[in-house]
């Protein structure tokens, strides 16, 4: 196996970890949780700055 | 106003400008950005030695000595750096044409990839947002009102460094912490006399843990685009960009260890020259620029010794493998002298700064209570070397993770269990980052480095991953903010190896930053209520007024007289507290230039004079306290006599009062 080939495997194996850490990671259910109070905090921003603005 | 704030600018940059002018004239030893970043440490030892001065021997810690002092050393220092390189014009012209070849060299990096620039807007964009919050917000956390400017409004009311009388727990905190940090925090009060960017103290160290982490990178012949790219991201952490505009101290702590780590690696690297930064090398400066950050560090807080052990331990063990043909040569030729060569310098250049920057708080402790960690137990093997009130940390651990092992701790803290970012998150703070790109690509880099021996590599690892493992807390994610260093640094490596094809990982690391971007608000600071302070003048923009959720179910019945307390006590007067109150910091006024004492336990006899011993101007205190019920007794008598005798004054007028609280100001009542 050339050093090329070991670098893409290396590559593939370093992506598969990264996505399932991501699954783990974005699976928790208290993320919709955060989500859902950060699009809160955002939806106020809007309609504050909207405010300001006018 | 123009005036305190000119006084503030002026004698920053003159302080800051000129450690960088001094380092200047030692280039060839230290790199460009550790300049920068030893600049910053050198101006922040200068700040807390001379605070440590002012305060502890001449009892003076006021705005006016202390601007004069620093003006004083550092135009001193300015005046001799100039001096001592003959022509002051040239390196005047040398230092800005470095920083011009130096500014466009970053541009050019930065435009050569789309990716970097895209995530040096994020952070730009973010760090106007923090600043924006800080200057609009009062210091809102919890730990800032209840020790850290607290300490701050001790130390300015006293003009001096002193232990004040442990009236309740919290005193004795107050009293045993070291202080280091809190000094810095008063640097941002003491001439604007006003607190409003105190509470953006930590975005210095930010800076410095940005340029500290390229640095280590670069060190880590980490190409210079992969190492700018990887620095961005461990702003890109929640509880970092949650933190940076509190009181807390948790981001200059991890940034100092890094500092430190930072100039050691210059004694690392030096076993192989090749891989200094610099032509030459010149052990002494670096070695004393990691001991004045390791100093700071050690003065921070009660984590510091640990940190510090450590950091010693692992300068040792590379002393020794550097000198290990000294100690045990195999002929006689090799055999040097191991003291004069290594532990002499060692000594001189990190234990010194290391000592006289942060030992004070812990000798004075042992001094005071006979425990230098007072009042922390200390035992070894159950023989117990330090006597203290306590032999566990005092807050339980959550019962979420109570019974869980270490590494199901981890994965429940960095997996981010919880519905939203705090700046003291317990149980998240990491973020996505670390967990999902940072953490394999450090797994990544650690194997790699072993497998190519690449001692550089794993002495800065080793020594970030020991202080992590032994670390009491290391659940409590802002005390590890260190580890999301370590893991960029490790990604820029991971980037540079992939090369080209890596470049799918840089999109998931933006995409990453950017939902941290979007996603750590801090729900204490809503929009509304931005809105609402945009209106108001500096003057009525409290705590009272914002009521932070963080705080609010536990201190609504404390916001009316912290608003009195906020409007009306003026420079110099006194406010007398009789009970143990939610906070200590509410009870000064904005600037700290008021002050408070504890008047109690109360005692009909003497309570008054007391009071009047203490030039206190007015007094707080419960509703229906004994306190309450004797003036309440005093002031009807009073009132008998003025009515009788036609006059005027009374010894006590209500000045405040609410269901739970009153404050009445002290009149001086004439003699009938």
């Amino acid at each position: 196996m050339t050093e090329e080939q070991k670098k893409d495997y290396l590559y593939l194996l370093f992506i598969i970890t990264v996505i399932i850490l991501a699954v783990l990671y974005f699976t928790v259910p208290e993320r919709s949780m955060i989500i859902e109070n950060q699009m809160q905090w955002w939806k106020e921003f809007k309609e504050t700055f909207l405010g300001f603005l006018s | 106003m123009w005036v305190t704030i000119t006084q503030y600018i002026f004698v920053n940059v003159l302080l800051f400008s000129s450690w960088y002018i001094y380092l200047f004239t030692k280039r060839a030893s230290i790199s460009f950005i550790d300049r920068l970043i030893g600049s910053c440490v050198l101006g922040l030892a200068q700040i807390i030695a001379t605070e440590l001065v002012l305060g502890l021997i001449f009892r003076m810690l006021y705005a006016g000595p202390l601007f004069w002092l620093n003006v004083f050393m550092s135009s001193t220092l300015l005046a001799f750096t100039l001096w001592s390189n003959n022509s002051s014009t040239s390196t005047m012209g040398n230092v800005f044409s470095e920083l011009n070849e130096k500014v466009c060299g970053f541009y050019r990096t930065m435009r050569s990839d789309t990716l970097l620039v895209v995530l040096f807007i994020l952070l730009a964009i973010k760090t106007c947002w923090i600043v924006f919050i800080g200057y609009l917000f009062p210091s809102y956390t919890w730990d800032s009102l209840y020790y850290h400017l607290p300490i701050v409004g001790n130390i300015m009311q006293s003009g001096a460094i002193l232990e004040n009388p442990d009236n309740f727990q919290i005193d004795t905190f107050i009293n045993i912490f070291p202080k280091n940090m809190e000094l810095f925090f008063l640097w941002n009060v003491i001439f604007l006399k006003s607190s409003s960017i105190t509470d953006l103290s930590q975005l210095l160290f930010i800076i410095i843990g940005i340029l500290t982490t390229y640095s280590i990178a670069v060190k880590l012949h980490i190409g210079a685009k992969s190492a700018l790219f990887s620095s961005f991201l461990i702003f890109f952490t929640p509880v970092v960009i949650l933190q940076i505009n509190t009181n807390y101290i948790d981001i200059a702590v991890s940034v100092l260890l890094l500092t430190a780590v930072n100039f050691l690696l210059y004694e690392s690297l030096s076993i192989d020259n090749s891989s200094l930064p610099v032509e030459g090398h010149n052990r002494k400066y670096p070695l004393f620029l990691a001991g004045v950050a390791a100093g700071i560090l050690l003065g921070s807080k009660g984590s510091g010794p640990l940190f510090t052990i450590i950091i010693v331990s692992a300068l040792i063990v590379q002393e020794i493998i550097k000198h290990r043909k000294q100690i045990y040569p195999r002929d006689p030729g090799e055999k040097g002298n191991f003291m004069r060569s290594s532990m002499i310098p060692y000594t001189l250049y990190f234990i010194l700064p290391l000592i006289v920057l942060g030992s004070y708080w812990y000798i004075k402790n042992w001094v005071l209570y006979g425990n230098p960690v007072y009042p922390m137990e200390v035992s070894v093997f159950n023989i117990t070397i330090f006597k203290g009130l306590y032999k566990k940390m005092l807050d339980p651990l959550p019962s979420l993770i109570e019974n869980s092992s270490y590494f199901i701790r981890l994965f429940h803290v960095w997996t981010e269990k919880t519905e939203f970012y705090l700046y003291d998150s317990r149980l998240s703070g990491l973020g996505p980052l670390w967990f999902i790109l940072l953490l394999p690509s450090l797994v990544f880099a650690l194997l790699r480095s072993i497998r190519n021996k690449e001692y550089n590599w794993l002495f800065v690892s080793i020594l970030l991953i020991v202080t992590f493992a032994v670390h009491p807390r290391n659940w409590t994610t802002r005390y590890t903010i260190f580890m999301v260093a370590l893991g960029a640094i490790s990604y820029g490596s991971v980037m540079d190896f992939f090369g080209k094809k890596g470049r799918i990982t840089s999109i998931i690391a933006l995409v990453l930053a950017a939902y941290t971007f979007l996603t750590v608000n801090s729900l204490c600071v809503m929009p509304a209520k931005i809105r609402e302070f945009m209106d108001l003048p500096a003057k009525e923009r409290t705590i009272a007024r914002h009521k932070p959720f963080n705080i609010d179910i536990h201190a609504r019945q404390e916001y009316g007289y912290w608003m009195w307390i906020s409007n009306y006590i003026r420079e110099g007067e006194t406010l007398a507290y009789t009970f143990e109150p939610l906070f200590l910091a509410p009870l000064w006024n904005d600037g700290f230039s008021s002050k408070t004492v504890y008047a109690g336990p109360f005692n009909n006899h003497d309570w008054l004079r007391k009071l009047k011993d203490r030039n206190v101007t007015y007094v707080l205190l419960r509703t229906h306290s004994e306190e309450d019920i004797w003036i309440e007794k005093k002031s009807r008598a009073l009132t008998g006599i003025v009515e009788e005798s036609g006059r005027q004054q009374v010894e006590f007028q209500m000045v405040f009062s609410d269901d739970n609280y009153k404050i009445v100001k002290l009149v001086k009542a004439e003699k009938s």
